[in-house]
C-alpha cells in the first residue's frame, strides 16, 4: 500500500468520524441549530457554485430558496409524507429554472446575473410578500410553521439527514463533474463559440446546470424552513444572495468540496460565535465573513478548494500543479466585438 | 469615390504597405524578391522562394499522401457547387462589414477568401457559422439553404477553426478530438476524406487524424500547454473529426514554421484531392496562391475580384487594395 493510498484512507476517515461526531463535538460551543444552518447554508453555497460550471453566476438562489419554502408548506397542508415532499420539491424547481434559463440563453455574465437579481426582487416584492407576510405566516392570515419530519424533530438528529442530504447532493454534482456532461460543461465555459461550431448545443446544456442548481437551492429553501418553522419575507431579500456568491467564491466557484466546506464554515461559525459571546458579538458575523474572504481573496484566488489542493499535494508529496488556463472569451453575439476582431474598430474617421 | 478612401488617405494606405512588407507579408511593390510589371501596370509581387518551397510538396501528392494516413489513391470527384452565398450583408453601427457578398465553393476544391486587414473575412466566416446573424443574403450548402444555430449548421458538415486557436485549454487533446468525432457520429457523418475512420473508437480515430495534420506531441497533455503550432494543428484536427463537408480554415498558417507551413499545404491539397472542400482565409499570399483553385478579394466588405490566383495577381483592384494608388 503505497503512501498516497495510506493518506486517502486516513483522511477519509478522519473526515467520516469528524462528520458523524460534529453536533457533539461542538456542543462547546453552542446549540447544534448553528451547524443545522451552516449545513444548509453549504446546499445554497452549493447550489451557487455549480452555476460556475458554465462561466455564469446566479443571483435567484434565494428566490429559489423562497420557493422550496412554499411548496414545502403546501406539501405539508395536503399530508404528504416526507419522502413524497422532497422529490414534489426537486420537480416543482424545473419551471423556474427553465424560466432563469432562458435568460441564460440570451444573456452572459454579469448581465445574466443582473437578470436573476431582478427576478429575485420580483418574487420578494409580489410573492413571497403576500404569502409569507412580515411574520412568515403562510397565506398571509394563519401562522402556519413548517414542521420537521418525524424521526428529526432534534437538532441533533435533523443534523444527520441535512448531512445525508449534502453529501448526496456534493455526490451528485462530483459524479456529473466527472461524467462526460461534465467534460461537455468544461469545454462551453472555456469557448461557447468552439463547442457551438462543433455541434454541440449549449443552451441543452446551460438549462441541465440551472435545474441541478436551482433544484439544490431549492430543496436548501424546503430545509430552510423546516429548521426555522416561520420564515418571514423579509429573509428571502435577493442582496442575500450577493453574500452567497461571495461564499461561493471563497470556497473556488465550480468546487463541489469547496462550496460546501465555505458554506458551512460561513453559516455555523458566526453562530457559534454569538453564542460563545453571549450575544455580544450579534452583527459582527458580516465582519468576520468579510475578514476571511479578503483574506482568501489575497492570498489563495482559487478560495478553499485551492488551499484544499495545495495542502493534500504537499501531504502526498505531488510536485505543485501546473497553472490553470484561464480563457476569457468575447461574446461573439455581439456584434461590436465581432466588428473589433476584424479590426474595424480601429478605423479611424479623417 | 470608395468608401476607402473617405476613411484613408493613400498615404495611410503606402505608410500600411511598407509595413506590411516590413513584416514579410508581402514585398514592396518598388524592390521586391520577383517583382515583375505587366502589360497594364503593376503586379502582385509574391515571393519566389515562398512559392518554389511550396511547389515540391504539391508535386508530391499523387504517390505520397502523407505517410499513408490517408487513402493512398487520389478520388476522381464529380464537381459541384457545395456552397453558393449570395448578397450577403451585415453591418455593425455605421460600418458595413459585409455588403452584398457573393461566393461559390465547389467540392474538392480549396476556396481562398482574401483582403486587408477590416475588409471582413472573418465576420464572413461567422455568418456562414452562424456565430453572426446576416441583415440580409442567403446561404445554400450542399443544396439546403444554411440557417439555424452554430450547432445544427456544425451537424450539417459545416466545420470551421478560428483566427484566434480556441481549444478547450483544461482538456487533454483527445478530449478535445473526441467532441469533434461525437458530433460526427451523432449526425451520422461521413468522413469524406477517409470512409474507415468512422469504424474507428473515438481515441484512435482522433490519434489518426492527430498524427495526419502532422502532431506529434501528448495526446494526453492538456491542449492548454501546447506551443502555439500545435494549437492550430490540433485545432484543424478537431474541425476534421466533426467529419465536415467543408471545412473553413481563418488564417491556419500563421504562426507555423516554415517546415510545418510546407507540411500544411501538403495537407490541404491531399484533403480537397480527396473530396474535402476548403474555404481558406489567409494573409500569407504565397500559400494562398500556391493552394487555391479560387480566390475572393474583399476590401471593406465588399468583393472586389474573383478568380483563379492568376487573375488575381494581375487584378488592378487587389494591387491597390493591397498597396494603395501609386499617385
Amino acid at each position: 500500500m503505497n503512501r498516497r493510498t495510506l493518506l486517502r484512507g486516513f483522511g477519509l476517515t478522519v473526515l467520516t468520524a469528524f462528520v458523524l461526531t460534529m453536533p457533539y463535538d461542538m456542543k462547546w460551543a453552542g446549540s447544534s441549530f448553528a451547524l443545522d444552518y451552516g449545513v444548509i447554508i453549504g446546499m445554497v453555497v452549493l447550489s451557487v457554485s455549480v452555476l460556475g460550471w458554465i462561466g455564469e453566476f446566479t443571483l435567484a438562489v434565494v428566490a429559489q430558496m423562497g420557493f422550496g419554502l412554499v411548496v414545502v408548506n403546501l406539501c405539508q397542508d395536503a399530508g404528504l409524507p416526507f419522502l413524497v415532499i422532497l422529490p414534489v420539491v426537486i420537480v416543482s424547481s424545473i419551471p423556474i429554472s427553465v424560466l432563469l434559463g432562458v435568460f441564460a440563453l440570451r444573456l452572459r455574465g454579469v448581465y445574466f446575473a443582473i437578470a436573476t437579481l431582478a427576478f429575485g426582487y420580483m418574487a420578494q416584492k409580489t410573492f413571497f410578500q403576500t404569502y409569507l407576510g412580515v411574520q412568515g405566516g403562510f397565506g398571509g392570515t394563519e401562522s402556519k410553521a413548517v414542521s420537521r419530519p418525524a424521526g428529526f424533530t432534534g437538532s441533533e438528529s435533523f443534523y444527520y439527514l441535512l448531512m445525508g442530504s449534502l453529501l448526496l447532493m456534493a455526490l451528485l454534482c462530483w459524479g456529473v463533474s466527472r461524467s462526460r456532461i461534465g467534460t461537455s460543461l468544461t469545454a462551453l465555459r472555456e469557448s461557447e463559440a468552439a463547442f457551438s461550431v462543433l455541434g454541440h448545443s449549449p443552451g441543452a446544456y446551460k438549462i441541465l446546470t440551472i435545474c441541478l442548481s436551482g433544484a439544490i437551492a431549492t430543496v436548501a429553501g424546503a430545509y430552510f424552513g423546516m429548521l426555522q418553522g416561520l420564515v418571514p419575507s423579509n429573509y428571502f431579500q435577493p442582496a442575500l444572495a450577493i453574500l452567497y456568491f461571495g461564499f461561493a467564491v471563497a470556497g473556488g466557484m465550480g468546487s463541489v468540496a469547496g462550496a460546501c466546506f465555505a458554506g458551512i464554515l460561513f453559516g455555523a461559525l458566526p453562530k457559534y460565535f454569538d453564542s460563545l459571546s453571549e450575544g455580544k458579538l450579534v452583527g459582527y458575523d458580516q465582519f468576520f465573513i468579510g475578514v476571511v474572504a479578503l483574506g482568501l481573496v489575497l492570498w489563495a484566488p482559487g478560495g478553499f478548494a485551492d488551499i484544499g489542493r495545495r495542502v493534500w499535494r504537499r501531504l502526498e508529496g505531488s510536485p505543485p500543479a501546473a497553472p490553470t488556463v484561464s480563457t476569457f472569451e468575447i461574446d461573439v453575439r455581439d456584434a461590436t466585438a465581432a466588428a473589433a476582431e476584424e479590426g474595424l474598430a480601429t478605423v479611424e474617421a479623417p | 469615390m470608395s468608401p476607402r478612401r473617405e476613411i484613408f488617405s493613400d498615404d495611410a494606405r503606402r505608410r500600411a504597405a511598407r509595413l506590411m512588407a516590413e513584416r514579410g507579408r508581402m514585398p514592396a511593390a518598388n524592390g521586391g524578391n520577383g517583382h515583375t510589371r505587366n502589360g497594364h501596370g503593376r503586379m502582385l509581387v509574391l515571393d519566389r522562394d515562398k512559392l518554389a518551397r511550396f511547389e515540391p510538396a504539391r508535386q508530391r501528392l499523387a504517390g505520397q499522401l502523407t505517410d499513408g494516413l490517408l487513402p493512398a489513391r487520389k478520388r476522381h470527384l464529380a464537381k459541384r457547387d457545395i456552397l453558393t452565398v449570395e448578397d450577403l450583408a451585415i453591418h455593425f453601427g455605421g460600418v458595413h462589414a459585409l455588403d452584398g457578398v457573393n461566393l461559390t465553393a465547389r467540392t474538392a476544391e480549396i476556396a481562398g477568401v482574401i483582403g486587408p486587414n477590416g475588409a471582413g473575412k472573418t465576420t464572413f466566416f461567422n455568418c456562414l457559422s452562424g456565430l453572426l446573424t446576416p441583415d440580409r443574403g442567403q446561404i445554400t450548402f450542399d443544396g439546403h439553404r444554411l440557417n439555424g444555430s452554430p450547432a445544427t449548421r456544425g451537424r450539417h458538415g459545416l466545420g470551421r477553426t478560428f483566427q484566434t486557436p480556441r481549444l478547450f485549454g483544461s482538456l487533454s487533446v483527445l478530449q478535445n478530438l473526441a467532441f469533434g468525432s461525437r458530433t460526427a457520429d451523432s449526425a451520422r457523418r461521413e468522413y469524406v476524406f477517409d470512409p474507415s475512420l468512422r469504424r474507428l473508437p473515438h481515441d484512435e480515430r482522433g490519434a489518426r487524424i492527430a498524427r495526419m495534420v502532422g502532431y506529434r506531441g501528448d495526446l494526453d497533455a492538456p491542449a492548454g500547454s501546447l506551443p502555439f503550432g500545435d494549437l492550430r494543428t490540433v485545432e484543424l484536427a478537431r474541425a476534421l473529426c466533426g467529419a465536415p463537408s467543408l471545412l473553413m480554415l481563418d488564417e491556419p498558417a500563421s504562426g507555423l514554421d516554415v517546415s510545418q507551413a510546407e507540411d500544411f499545404v501538403d495537407l490541404l491539397r491531399s484533403l480537397s484531392d480527396l473530396g474535402l472542400s476548403i474555404l481558406l482565409i489567409e494573409h500569407d499570399m504565397s500559400l494562398v496562391m500556391g493552394i487555391c483553385d479560387h480566390i475572393t478579394v474583399l476590401d471593406f466588405g465588399q468583393v472586389i475580384a474573383e478568380g483563379t490566383p492568376a487573375d488575381i495577381q494581375r487584378n488592378e483592384l487587389v494591387i491597390e487594395a493591397y498597396l494603395g494608388r501609386a499617385d
